[in-house]
């Protein structure tokens, strides 16, 4: 019998599944009693199985560090995690808000800039952002929406409430992993779901095809839309098959399209076709050698003519890595007030500014109590967990705050909510995060599809699957 | 469809054919090597040879005799990460073939290369040795033969399925050519034409088309003229150029491209030849003039469907 | 004053070019300084040319060539009518006090930034011991910035090249106008004055100004209540009616004449040349 319990008293998060009592949580009341009943052994064979037909079918991410990328599963675990349709509401709500923000901020800060000439963000922390795209000042790009599909990462405190860590306007990843433990616990484990309705997750990709077809040049109806990959040695390379497919969009390389008089075309065997929509999944920097980074092969030469020129749309816009630069994280609220006159729904974590000296100090000062994060980095690169790490690793931060403290951000330590993982049989309170993902053309949506991302390290807060993360089914219960 | 798709694909198609024909000869000569003695030195020497031959590997030094040259034999024609032909390279090359296109292939045919993908990653010359060639050799052959089936059986038989068809059948009747080149079947009589057979897979198929043993041509002449055995260079010949006419809706017995025109002479020299005019210049002269043709072939159809672009330089 | 230019720039490729696209800073602009009556602009081999204009109000033009060439050449011919002044006054009356009360101020930040080309380094510093400090009469001690350049830096096109930067022509202590112009930049930038690249022609007259052969380049200072003043550390002056403006950015980066991405060849020749006359007077009238 797989012992359901929880070591409650000692800790200082909040545990997703129990109740500080160690009863479980009502939302979670019938899952605990459904692998109570389970034999651990068989669970842990089952999740094998699972994981190594990940493998085989390719369900991998490529890590960086290792010798020339390896190819890795995503760890998968069997424990859902469940948010109940009230939950689920707020961070809907609040997520909606944020991204509407985020696009109103990105219009204005490429066009008439009233947030800055209003001093509401200072203009320094936009112009020092390395994504702050001087190009796209003066672009028009339809709808005015550039942060199609956005991925907005939630922790939860030890009050309960859900905090922004960080918000992935660019190329956010993670989607697939949703599609995948579905499938896979469903196919798995089909017993969990006996006494929960829960909404479905497959739909996301039909949902995403109507954003891109709905932001086609002109209001064409009939667009061809493809997605470019920068190709098979992509960590998310897998994720980009699996949307193409999906969605039935070619899956493309920038060596398959051809710009000529400011029309993106397809070099197909029986000639050229016209594209009109491209989602894009290849950032900034690589998208045009005559306009970004000259030696770049990933990209299209003239690309951002044809774009400027509305004759091709890409998802999402150039330029939107400004809004989710870590530096310009802490003015979100602040956006959210001036351009939506509301009081924001979802708070972030506070947030230290280095280039501000007594800020900076302050940081420098308890570098062993702050996480630091590299204002520009993502995946979990260029990170100091300060109460994790040794003198060695906090000198080095400190020396490269020092030295350029615009790259760097800090904040204090959050000690994120956990929920049971199975770890070597036996469940074990793991650290989570929360990644739902929003799509926007006309109005914001928030499909019931989100990635909950579990630490599997004893201890680890960190998540990402660059950094020994795992993933579990996420389950938003119908209303 | 995208012309790099379709370059991906017709790869696909010769690299799953050669990982199969060189798993294939490798274990039909690894069996053979069995039954020869240590005493017949001149003859092992001759089958590693043609061995690597066939595997793209042209050995110049002469064969080490002792058991050695098994080894020498595996480790260049199923590891050598240098050799393009090796089954190792092959089976990468096909992986990253259908990885690039992976959006474009059924669930089926991917989950198929890769586990055999990850399982090859795994193997190395020394565990392959010690367990006896044959199970590696065969793994390797029957997978690669069931992504074929596979592929037939779930792919929508469009254009992505056409180019996969002409690289098969292309690559097949080039190894087929590269094996009749590299066999003598002057030297051993009926037992090298029942080697040659096997490692074109024939010798069923041939006794029970023929109800006897190979006389030393009938081999030859079952293996590049049977118009029915799927790996005779005439029923290769006639797939591909039906593939080719469907990818680009040309009648078949006309042209429209120089890749169309080069089979449509090939097809009618399979069509209308017969044995003794293949043996006139000697097997192994026209088994070479073949795959010459076949080598233009393929650069005709890759000029046609993908020309390639040199990378992009930066001008100030 | 009114001129006709002929700006010529033509390339040979070692082997032939498959694949060109190419972007173009070549049209005058027509704006307080100047009018462009005429603009002409040929492609060999032809081409179908699109513009647009950048955010500094440049006319960015640009095109494709997607056939095999072994050469490229790309020709402009204007007629352009200068309004600035022969002898413009100097701007003198500009103080530290009006820039800091300036309300466009703020919207200059990549002008009173590190660019490209234009970086704070400490060879700069090193620059900064031989010059007095700004003090409040900023517009008069920018003249005298474009001065000392002038005096001491060499020109010499040998030097230095397009891609030299600041640093590198600080190291030389000579090049040609754009490093000058660089220099100058940096200088101000860092005194916290905001400046930017201007790119375009000078007109030789019969005196001996040098730059006139190719393109030209200097600098402008934003120097309330007069605005942006164009310096020429080159020759020493201030920009006046010989002087014809292309275009304006942070630095040569956002202006480089002509850019371009292009796949087959490794290697190529350019060869640039600039004809620039003066119209008589009584053609003048006519137009």
């Amino acid at each position: 019998m797989l012992e359901v319990t929880t070591d409650a008293t000692s800790s200082l998060h909040l545990d997703e599944m129990f109740e500080p009592d160690g009863t479980p949580r009502p939302a979670y009341a019938a899952l605990a009693a459904t692998l109570n009943g389970l034999d651990p052994e068989e669970i842990e064979a089952h999740v094998q199985a699972i994981n190594t037909a990940l493998l085989q079918r390719g369900v991998t991410f490529t890590v960086y560090a290792d010798d020339a990328g390896t190819e890795r599963v995503f760890p998968f675990d069997v424990v859902p995690r469940i948010l109940t349709a009230s939950e689920w509401t707020g961070i809907e709500r609040g997520i909606e808000q944020r991204v509407l923000a985020l696009n109103f901020f990105l219009q204005d800060v490429y066009h008439e800039q009233r947030i800055l000439r209003e001093g509401r963000i200072p203009r320094e922390v936009v112009y020092s952002s390395k994504h702050f795209c001087r190009e796209m000042i003066g672009v028009d790009v339809p709808r005015n929406a550039y942060v199609h599909i956005a991925g907005i990462d939630l922790i939860r405190d030890p009050s309960g409430e859900f905090l922004v860590l960080e918000d992935n306007c660019r190329t956010p990843s993670g989607i697939s992993y949703v599609l995948e433990n579905r499938d896979a616990l469903k196919r798995g484990f089909p017993a969990l779901f006996r006494d929960y309705a829960v909404r479905a997750v497959d739909d996301y990709p039909t949902r995403l095809l109507g954003v891109l077809r709905s932001i086609a040049p002109g209001g064409n109806e009939q667009p061809n839309i493809v997605l470019l990959t920068p190709g098979i040695y992509n960590s998310a390379y897998f994720e980009h098959t699996l949307l193409a497919r999906r969605m039935g969009v070619e899956l493309v390389e920038g060596r398959d399209l051809l710009v000529a008089d400011n029309v993106v075309y397809l070099r197909t065997t029986r000639g050229l076709r016209k594209v009109d929509v491209i989602y894009r999944r290849v950032d900034d920097d690589y998208l045009d050698p005559l306009y970004f980074q000259h030696d770049s092969v990933l990209g299209v030469t003239g690309l951002m003519n044809a774009y400027r020129a509305g004759n091709v749309n890409l998802a999402n816009a150039i330029g939107t890595g400004v809004a989710d630069d870590k530096a310009v994280y802490r003015f979100v609220p602040d956006m959210i007030r001036f351009y939506l006159d509301e009081e924001p729904l979802l708070h972030n974590v506070p947030t230290y500014d280095c280039t501000d000296p007594a800020q900076r100090d302050h940081v420098l000062g308890h570098l062993d109590q702050l996480v630091v994060k590299n204002a520009n980095a993502s995946g979990g690169y260029g990170m100091l967990m300060g109460p994790f790490a040794s003198n060695e690793e906090r000198q080095a931060f400190r020396r490269q705050i020092e030295a350029s403290p615009r790259e760097f951000i800090a904040q204090p330590l959050v000690e994120l909510s956990s929920s049971p993982t199975l770890i070597d049989g036996v469940l074990k309170p793991r650290r989570v995060d929360l990644r739902p993902f929003a799509l926007f053309a006309t109005k914001v949506e928030v499909p019931p599809a989100a990635l909950t991302r579990v630490a599997l390290r004893e201890g680890s807060l960190v998540v990402n699957s660059s950094q020994g993360g795992g993933s579990k089914d996420t389950w938003v219960l119908q209303g | 469809m995208l012309s790099r798709v379709a370059e991906s694909f017709f790869w696909l198609g010769r690299n799953i054919e050669r990982a199969e024909a060189v798993a294939r000869i490798l274990d039909v000569n690894y069996s053979r090597a069995m039954e020869l003695s240590a005493r017949r030195p001149a003859r092992a020497e001759r089958l590693w040879r043609s061995v690597m031959e066939c595997a793209g590997f042209r050995p110049n030094a002469s064969i080490p005799a002792d058991g050695r040259a098994a080894i020498e034999c595996l480790s260049h024609c199923a590891f050598d990460q240098k050799n393009p032909s090796s089954i190792m390279s092959t089976v990468r090359i096909a992986r990253s073939n259908a990885l690039g296109i992976r959006s474009e292939l059924t669930m089926e045919v991917w989950e198929t290369i890769n586990v055999l993908y990850l399982y090859v990653e795994r193997q190395n010359v020394r565990g392959v040795a010690r367990e006896g060639p044959s199970k590696f050799m065969r793994r390797v052959r029957d997978w690669m033969q069931a992504v074929g089936g596979i592929a037939d059986s779930t792919m929508t038989h469009g254009d992505g399925w056409n180019f996969l068809q002409a690289g098969r059948f292309l690559e097949r009747a080039y190894m087929t050519a590269r094996v009749l080149e590299a066999v003598d079947i002057s030297l051993e009589g009926w037992r090298e034409s029942q080697r040659l057979l096997e490692m074109c897979c024939a010798s069923v198929p041939f006794v029970q088309a023929s109800h006897r043993s190979p006389e030393a041509y009938d081999a030859v002449e079952f293996i590049a003229l049977s118009p029915d055995f799927p790996r005779s260079l005439r029923f290769c010949v006639r797939e591909l150029d039906t593939a080719m006419h469907r990818i680009s809706g040309n009648p078949e017995g006309t042209y429209g491209s120089p890749a169309e025109r080069r089979l449509g002479r090939l097809r009618a020299l399979f069509d209308f030849t017969s044995i003794d005019e293949i043996a006139l210049p000697g097997v192994r002269v026209f088994a070479s003039n073949v795959r010459r043709e076949l080598e233009l072939l393929s650069h005709d159809i890759e000029h046609s469907y993908f020309p390639r672009l040199a990378a992009a330089a930066v001008g100030a | 004053m009114e001129y006709t230019i002929a700006h010529e720039t033509a390339y040979s490729y070692a082997e032939p070019v498959q694949e060109s696209y190419t972007l173009l800073h070549l049209r005058p602009r027509s704006d307080e300084h100047q009018f462009c009556s005429k603009y002409e602009l040929r492609i060999s081999p032809a081409a179908r040319v699109f513009a647009y204009f950048d955010r500094f109000a440049n006319e960015v033009e640009h095109f494709q060539i997607l056939r095999a060439h072994e050469k490229l050449s790309i020709t402009t011919h204007s007629q352009i009518v200068t309004l600035l002044p022969a002898d413009p006054a100097p701007p003198d009356g500009a103080t530290r006090a009006i820039l800091d009360g300036d309300p466009a101020l703020g919207e200059y930040w990549d002008f009173l930034h590190e660019s490209a080309y234009v970086q704070f380094s400490p060879e700069l510093a090193t620059f900064w011991a031989e010059l007095e400090g700004p003090g409040e009469a900023i517009g008069t001690w920018a003249h005298r910035v474009s001065a000392h350049i002038h005096e001491t830096f060499a020109y010499d096109t040998d030097a230095t090249n397009v891609r030299t930067n600041v640093r590198g022509a600080l190291a030389a202590r000579a090049g040609v106008c754009q490093d000058f112009a660089h220099v100058m930049i940096a200088v101000l930038r860092s005194a916290g004055i905001p400046a930017r690249y201007a790119s375009g022609y000078i007109f030789r007259g019969d005196s001996t100004i040098l730059g006139a052969e190719a393109s030209h380049a200097w600098c402008e200072a934003y120097l309330p209540p007069y605005g942006w003043v164009g310096f020429d550390p080159t020759n020493d002056l201030l920009i006046n009616d010989h002087f014809v403006r292309i275009a304006i950015g942070r630095d040569y980066g956002d202006v480089s004449p002509v850019r371009g991405v292009f796949r087959g060849a490794s290697e190529s020749e350019m060869s640039v040349n600039v004809a620039m006359d003066r119209l008589p007077p009584s053609q003048q009238q006519q137009q």
